[in-house]
Formats: C-alpha cells, structure tokens, sequence
C-alpha cells in the first residue's frame, strides 16, 4: 500500500483498514475497517472482551498491529510511536499525575512539544482548556483532591489542551456514578460538537452510545458486526445478538419461509407472520428471530377492538408489571409466543387496563413494526 | 452533674492513658532510658583505670574534634557506598517491576535468598575473593594485570557496602515502581513524551518515595558499620563504629565513647527529619491509598 499523500485528504480523516491483533493464539482484534469524517462521534460498543479496548490501543498506538493499516489525514500512522499521534486518549480511571496539580497535569502536553512553547503560551493555553471545562478555579488542586466528575474534566482537558484531531476516549464514564454520568453525556457531546473533531468512545454501555454517537460500531469477537447510526442500530439490528444487546427485545424463533420486495415471511410455533422487514438477505429455510421491542407492542381488554389496528395478535395472561413514572413495564404470559415484555405509556389507552397480574389481556402489533434478524450463537459463527 | 456521670467522665479520660502504658513503658525503658544513660555517662569523666566517674564536664564534646576522622570518613563511605547501591539498585528494580513479566518471582527470590545467611560469613567469604589468592591471581594469571590489590581498600569496603545492601535500597524501589500505574506511563507517552521524558517526568518522581526510604535505609546501618571496614578495609579506613568499640573496649574512655555515640544518634535523627521532610515535600500530603 502507497503511502497516501492525497492534499484533498482532510487532516482529521481516520481510516482504518483491516486492521488485526493477535496474543498468541487469540485474535482480539479481527480485520476491523472503518473510516471516519472529521467531526464524527464514534462509538465502539460491546461486551468486554470483545476487543474494543484493544482497538483504541491500536489507534492510540499502545499496541502494535499484527496486521493492517491505520490512516489518519494523509499519513499512514500504522508504526508511528503513541507520542508522535496527533491523537489523544483519555483514560478509563483517568490516570491523572498525582505529583502534579491540575495546572501541570493540563499543561503536560504542550511541554512536551519541541521547539518548546513559551511559557505564558502554555499558561494561556492551559487556561483556555480549564475554561472550556468548567475547572478554571481548580488548577492549584492536586488531582485526588478533586471529585471523580472534577478528575473526569481534567483528563478532557489534558488531553485536548493539545488539539488532537481525533480524540479517543476509553470508557471514560464507566467510574462516574449514574447522574453524573448523565450530565457528562450531554457534556461531552457539545464539546465535541464545539470542537468538530472525531470521538472514538469505547463502551459496553448501550444506552451511552444510543445518546451521543452519531454512529455505533458494534464489537463482538474482534469483529465489527454492524457499523451504522444509534436509530439504525435500534430498527434494524444485523442479528439477533446485536438486537438483544441494543435495548430489549422479545424473541420468537422460527424459520425464514418466503421473502418479497425486503419483506419476509417467518413460521415460528405461535403460527406464520409475513410482511415483516429484516436487515439482511435471508434464504427460505434459514433459522430467524422474529424480533419485538417490548414498546412497539399494544395491550388491550380481550375483545375491545382495541387492537384493530394490530394485524397479529396473542392473547395472554399479565403476569407481573413494574411502574416507572411515565411508562409500565408488563410481562405477558402468552400461550403462543412465551412470556412477553410489554412497554406501555401511561398516558394514553393503557390506564383503562387492570394492570394487576392474573388479568387477561391482548398482545397486539403490526408487522411494520416487527423485525426478522438471523439466528446468531456463537457456534454458528464462520 | 451527679455523681454518676462524673465518674464515668473520669474513667473515661484515664481510658486512653492507660491503653497506651505499655506503649509508653516500652518507650520509656528501651529508648529513653538509654538515651538519658549515654547523656550522664557522656558529661562524667574517665576513671583513673578507665570506665567512668560521675562529674560534670563538656569537655568531652570539645574532644570530640580529635576523632573528626573517623567522622568524616564515615560520612564519605556511607555518602558513597549510598549513591553506588542506588546507581545499581535502580536499574535492577525497573527491570524486575517492568520487564520482568513471570521471572520476577525467581529473580527476587536470587537476590534475597542469600541474605539468610549471616552477614559475618558472607562478607568473610569476599576476603577470599578479593585477597591475593583470588580474583587478583586470576587477573595475572590471565595475563590482563599484574599486581592489582583489591582488599584492604576503599574500593573493597564500598564493594562490602553495595554487597551487604543492595536488597535494603532494592525492595523500596521496586515496590514503589510496582506500584505505579501502567496507565500513567501510558498518558505520557500518548501525551508527547519520549521514553526518557517519561521516565525523567513521571516514573522516576514517582517512585522518588522508595528512593528516599531505600537511601535511608542504606545510610542509617552503614553508618553505624563495623563489619565492613574491619573485614574488608583492614582497618585502615576507620569507621564511627570502630572508633566507638575502641573507645569503650580498648581505651576504656567511657566519657568520650558516650559523646562520640551520643553526637552520632543525634545526626542521624536529623538525617531522619531530613527525610521524612524530603518525602513530605515530593509527594505533597499524601492520598490514603491507590492514586500513588
């Protein structure tokens, strides 16, 4: 592969290209391609252990690469050392030098840099990252002295104080607890849209990723299984993996028996539905998921017309609820499709059901709203 | 207030007095007494047949300046046999709390494993090796240099040093090198710095802790050393130690021996004080644990 010095290549464009890593006998990561427009929130989600941390190494150049490329603007950084990247990290526990105060911890980049940079140069710099952070009043603090939330901004701050064009960020919020984390999402994801360049944001957490990438890549074995936005992701997850680790969701499974014009038809032990969208090109006879996300599911009084609407329908028994404020979580023992989760507003028709377990009720949807994925375990992988 | 609650107001504050006696007994019976021995002993004056006589003089302070060679030829090899052990120590520790990956556990095990021997035999065993019929025959016999003397010198005695307290120095460093977060290293280097910047920027002030304590706990025995310098500097290179057990054992000047001995405890605490500042100053007051 030449190396690419295409000037229409902008600086923060991050391409990688088939990129592997082996321990031994073991493939942490398994011919991984992407490309990234400057300014992109990206998200690498999975379980842990399925290589997304060994990836951001890759990236930040921790680890070498048994093979493949990593392109970043025009250059090829695959072998260039992690301290000549113009990338930056920002820890999972931060690792902020606890024998330097914040100032110092901040500052420690634009030190390093040769020719040096003047001392005042360094301070303003300094100043500005602390300010964009919210910490400009804390930089005599030493890093322990400053709350998990106060540390997180430093590590943002030092590692952007520098101005890395693509910033990598390793489960940055996973030491936060659940408000903070919240309020960092938000946080986060105006920054980088201030700043306008990449995040590559490694987390098992799928309700983080949904919130701030702009798009996911889903990680299971080394691999990339599916690299698409958060609402694609969640409507038309790859397989039945993917679609159960994205949100919840109710699985039926069956067996492909015909397909048309991107609809598919799929027979499972409650009866055969048809018409219902799928992700990927499934052959008749392949084994499939008939796939419900417990909020695109009706409830309703047996025999209220309620579901009219609903082409398909099971009836059931509620067997618990839970209440969360604005929606109902119910479980639905249905003799055709198992137990069933159920989220329902609380606004609306659902108040007029006896939401108490024992009650008799009506499962509806509507094939739009359903989803055929592929079967996935783990022995079926290629 | 009744009766009661005076009562208990008083047993209550003699309660922490009187869990700390045998703490303040011990203190009062191995540190203190001693010391206000060697005070008496130091202002008496010698006996006619030696020992000591009660009385009250300086003078033996003031004579405290005809023994500055032992003084400062203590200070000297405690200064230098210090930094050598460090020069060596340091490496060694970075290589096993780093590099070593499984074989640290065989590597430390080597290095401490012969300090179970008595430390009388082991530096015996160098008189051997240095002396004439060891590593200086071999040289001649090699044909590479002739005559070379190694015992009786200051280099042997800097050698007994290094040898006897490497462990002391190395232990120190590599826990505190051990403890280091691989993520910093990590932040370093991700933020710009080299290898060498690293080191010079966030290892080695990081594990500036273990250095200190590691120095100390070279500086302290050695000056105190008696083995060394008589076993492998042929007594030519006269330390405190020797001077003291002359003092008392030949000369019998028990007055002296005592301020030679009390002069000497009292440097060695402000080397102390001088340390614990230093640790205080170069970790800042310290988290309670797991951010060092």
């Amino acid at each position: 592969m030449p190396v690419a010095n295409d000037e229409r290549v902008a600086e923060g464009f991050l391409r990688v290209n088939g990129l592997c890593k082996e321990y031994g006998d073991v493939r942490a990561v398994s011919d991984v391609s992407f490309a990234l427009e400057p300014g992109t929130f990206f998200a690498l989600l999975g379980p842990s252990g399925c290589g997304k941390t060994t990836l951001l190494k890759l990236l930040a150049g921790f680890e070498t690469p048994s093979a493949g490329e990593i392109h970043l603007g025009g250059d090829v950084i695959t072998h260039v050392p992690a301290f000549r990247r113009p990338l930056n990290t920002v820890f999972q526990h931060y690792a902020l030098f606890p024998h330097m105060d914040v100032t110092k911890n901040v500052g420690y980049a634009l030190r390093q840099q040769r020719p040096r940079i003047a001392k005042s140069e360094i301070q303003s710099r300094v100043d500005e990252a602390l300010l964009m952070v919210r910490l400009d009043h804390l930089g005599r603090r030493r890093p322990w002295e400053l709350s998990g939330g106060q540390q997180q901004r430093v590590a943002l701050a030092r590692a952007l104080v520098a101005q890395p064009s693509v910033l990598l960020l390793d489960e940055p919020l996973s030491a936060l607890d659940a408000k903070l984390r919240v309020d960092m999402q938000t946080e986060l994801k105006s920054l980088q849209t201030r700043l306008g360049i990449s995040f590559v944001f490694v987390t098992h957490d799928q309700g983080e990723a949904l919130s701030m990438a702009d798009r996911i890549a889903v990680m299971r074995a080394g691999e990339i299984v599916q690299d698409s936005t958060p609402q694609e992701l969640y409507d038309l997850p790859v397989d039945s993996w993917v679609a159960g680790f994205i949100g919840t969701m109710n699985f039926v499974p069956g067996t492909v028996t015909g397909a048309s014009g991107g609809l598919t038809q799929i027979t499972t032990d409650a009866g055969r539905f048809s018409g219902i969208p799928t992700t990927s090109d499934l052959t008749p006879g392949r084994s499939a998921q008939l796939a419900l996300r417990p909020e695109r599911l009706r409830l309703s009084t047996p025999g209220s017309g309620d579901t009219a609407t609903a082409e398909c329908t099971a009836s059931g028994v509620i067997e618990s609820f839970s209440f969360h404020g604005d929606q109902v979580d119910c479980t639905v023992r249905t003799r055709t499709l198992g137990a069933v989760r159920v989220r329902i507003p609380l606004a609306g028709a659902a108040h007029e059901i006896n939401l108490q377990p024992g009650t008799t009720v009506d499962v509806g949807w509507h094939p739009k709203d359903a989803r055929i994925v592929p079967t996935w375990n783990s022995a079926s992988r290629p | 207030m009744s009766r009661k609650t005076m009562a208990s107001t008083s047993r209550r504050g003699r309660g922490p007095a009187l869990a700390a006696t045998p703490a303040v007994l011990w203190f009062l019976l191995f540190m203190f007494a001693p010391l206000v021995v060697l005070f008496v002993v130091s202002v008496g004056v010698r006996g006619p047949g030696g020992g000591y006589q009660p009385g009250f003089t300086l003078a033996n302070y003031g004579e405290l300046q005809t023994r500055l060679v032992p003084i400062l030829n203590t200070i000297e090899f405690s200064l230098l046999g210090t930094v050598v052990t460090l020069l060596l120590a340091y490496p060694l520790a970075y290589y096993l709390a780093m590099k070593a990956g499984r074989k640290k556990v065989v590597l430390l095990a080597l290095i401490i494993v012969p300090f179970w021997t008595s430390m009388l035999i082991r530096t015996y065993a160098w008189t051997f090796l240095l002396g004439s019929k060891g590593i200086p025959e071999v040289l001649s016999a090699m044909g590479l240099a002739d005559d070379v003397r190694l015992l009786n010198t200051p280099f042997a005695i800097v050698l007994g040093i290094v040898y006897n307290y490497l462990p002391l120095m190395l232990l120190p460093i590599y826990v505190s090198l051990e403890r280091l977060d691989p993520a910093l290293r990590a932040a370093s280097k991700d933020l710009g710095a080299g290898r060498l910047a690293t080191f010079r920027q966030v290892t080695l002030p990081l594990s500036a802790p273990g250095v200190l304590s590691g120095c100390l706990l070279v500086f302290i025995p050695v000056m105190g050393e008696y083995l060394i310098p008589v076993l492998l500097g042929g007594g030519r290179s006269y330390f405190l130690g020797n001077a003291l057990a002359d003092l008392f054992l030949q000369s019998r000047n028990w007055p002296l021996g005592a301020a030679l001995a009390g002069s000497f405890i009292l440097l060695m605490s402000f080397v102390v004080v001088g340390y614990s500042w230093l640790t205080r100053r170069l970790t800042g007051p310290l988290p309670t644990e797991g951010v060092l």
